[in-house]
This record gives structure tokens, sequence and C-alpha cells, in this order.
């Protein structure tokens, strides 16, 4: 019981402190972090050079269309992480049953 | 970051995709062996591509710099699966992001997979195993490979742009003035990707440790 309620305070220590990094990292910053690593590193470069980024595909994928498929495969990852994670660690109740 | 379509001159994203697919076939091959004699790993690797994909994609924000970035997951992948394999799963999440994601190039794809998927993952091992060698823990280890996979990327993804867009400069000062333009972002990055390296590794150690023989298994 006591290393249950242990590992219980542990997690949620680590939700917590999860959670409090990204609220403070939202309060305390003016920038609304509209630029990858690439803006402050690769642009300013390739600018120099008079080199400019291209379309991967003859098609432009922007906007809610690309918003969809980050979403997207973010599901279909996170579920196959999730399915692949409960094969591997089948949990106490699941091996108890085996 | 993934080197984006059309930053490197075509000579030399030709030139990155030789090695960068010599490195994804020689997985490739030992993978298919591998699985024949211990199919009982397909589900880690399964679970590896995902958090590759998923690690390598997701943009994490820098508090007070207002910039964001990805760590890399490739070294985790090494550390479990060996670098090889950790190669080829890093090659394929970076195919599938530049084509749906907008996250770096088909051209570029040769380039970001010797940065990302080969560099990060046998700087990883080779940290792991001499960490291992010299009586380190397997969280700390962990942690040490996850560190210095992070920013052996950055650092060969610096090189392959000062090499590209150097122009009249000599190519060292321009490696050196964009590596250092990275870390102040992703020196934050590689610390959380150190930490979550070692807790998956150390998780694991604990649950399922015959997993970890993945570790010393050659490709």
């Amino acid at each position: 019981m006591g290393v249950e309620s242990g590992a219980a305070v542990k997690r949620w220590v680590l939700i917590l402190l999860v959670a409090g990094i990204f609220v403070a990292a939202v309060l305390f910053t003016d920038s609304r972090w509209d630029g990858d690593v690439t803006e402050g590193a690769a642009t300013p470069l390739a600018e120099k050079a008079g080199v400019e980024e291209s379309e991967v595909l003859p098609w432009k994928i922007d906007g809610d269309l690309l918003l969809f498929f980050f979403l997207s495969g973010g599901a279909v990852a996170g579920f196959a992480a999730g399915y692949y994670w409960r094969t591997l660690f089948p949990g106490s109740k699941s091996r108890e049953t085996m | 970051m993934h080197i984006p379509e059309g930053l490197i001159p075509a000579q030399q994203a030709a030139a990155w995709y030789v090695p960068a697919v010599s490195f994804v076939g020689v997985g490739l091959v030992g993978l298919k062996r591998r699985l024949v004699v211990k199919p009982e790993l397909r589900p880690l690797i399964g679970l590896m591509g995902a958090f590759v994909f998923l690690i390598s994609l997701i943009p994490l924000p820098v508090p007070g710099l207002g910039t964001v970035s990805h760590p890399c997951g490739t070294p985790m992948a090494a550390i479990l699966l060996g670098p090889f394999t950790a190669t080829v799963l890093g090659s394929v999440a970076l195919f599938l992001q530049s084509l749906f994601f907008a996250h770096g190039g088909i051209t570029s794809w040769g380039a970001n997979v010797i940065a990302m998927a080969v560099g990060g993952s046998f700087s990883a091992y080779g940290v792991f195993r001499v960490s291992r060698r010299a009586g380190l823990g397997i969280g700390v280890a962990a942690g040490m490979a996850g560190l210095i996979g992070d920013l052996v990327t950055y650092g060969i993804t610096s090189f392959q742009l000062a090499l590209a867009l150097h122009g009249d400069e000599a190519v060292l000062n321009v490696w050196g003035a964009a590596f250092a333009s990275f870390l102040p972002t992703q020196v934050p990055l590689a610390i959380a990707e150190a930490l979550f390296t070692a807790g998956v590794v150390v998780f694991i150690a604990n649950q399922r440790a015959e997993l970890l023989e993945g570790a010393v298994v050659r490709p």
C-alpha cells in the first residue's frame, strides 16, 4: 500500500512539474514561438547565401491541411506507441490473468 | 531541426544520399535477419518507431527564448535496438515528416538521415557502451547518451548547413557560428532528451530487463 501511494505521489509530482514548466513557458515569454530553431540558425545563413527554402511537393501543404496532417500523424503514432507499450508492458492486472 | 528542402545544393544533397542509403541498407538487412532470429523484438521496434516519429516531430517551446525545437529519439532507439536499426527507424520518420509535415525535405533527406539517424544513433550508442564499461549506472549512461546524441545531431546539421551556405567565408567559421546559434535552444532540449532517454531505459531495465539485450546484439 505504501509503495503504491509513493508511486502515485511520484506520478503526480512529475505531471505537475511538466505542467508547471509549460504554464511558466506560456506566462513568462513575450514571444509566440512562431519560429522553429531554423529561424535563428539556418534562415540567416540561407538569406546571406541568397538561397530560399522550396516546397517538397508540387502542391503546398499548409494552414489547416498541415494541422490535419499533424493531428492525424500524432494520433496514429500515439495509438501505435500505446498499443506496443501495452504489448510489452501488460500491467499488473493483465499479468496476473496471464 | 531538419534541413528544409532547397537549402542544400543538388550535388551536396546527392553526396549525402550515398552514405545515408548505405547505412539504411545495412540496417534493413540486419533488421530482417534479427526479426527472423528474434521475432519477439517486433513490439519494441514498433514502439521505438512510433517514439522516434513523434519525438522528432513535436515542437517543444523553450521558456524565455521564444523558440521551439525538437529532440531526436534516435539515441533511445539506438540504446534499445542498436544503432543500425535506430538508423532505419529514423530514416522512415524523416521520410514521412518531409512528405506530409513540411518538416525536412526529400532532397535534404540524405543529409538529415546522416545527422539525426546515423549521427544521433551511433554517437549515443558509443557513449552508452563506453559509459557502461566505465562502470556508470544504466540511467546515467542512457542520459549521457541522450544528451550527446542530441548535440551531435545538431553539430552535424550545423556542419551540413555551413558546407552548403558558407559563401566566401571559411566553412569552419560558419560551422561554429551556426552551431553556437543552435545551442541556446538545443541545450535545454538535449537535457530533456537525456532525462527522457534515461527514464525510459531505466523503466525497461526494471520491468523487462531481457529487452535490453538488444543493446548488445549486432545488426
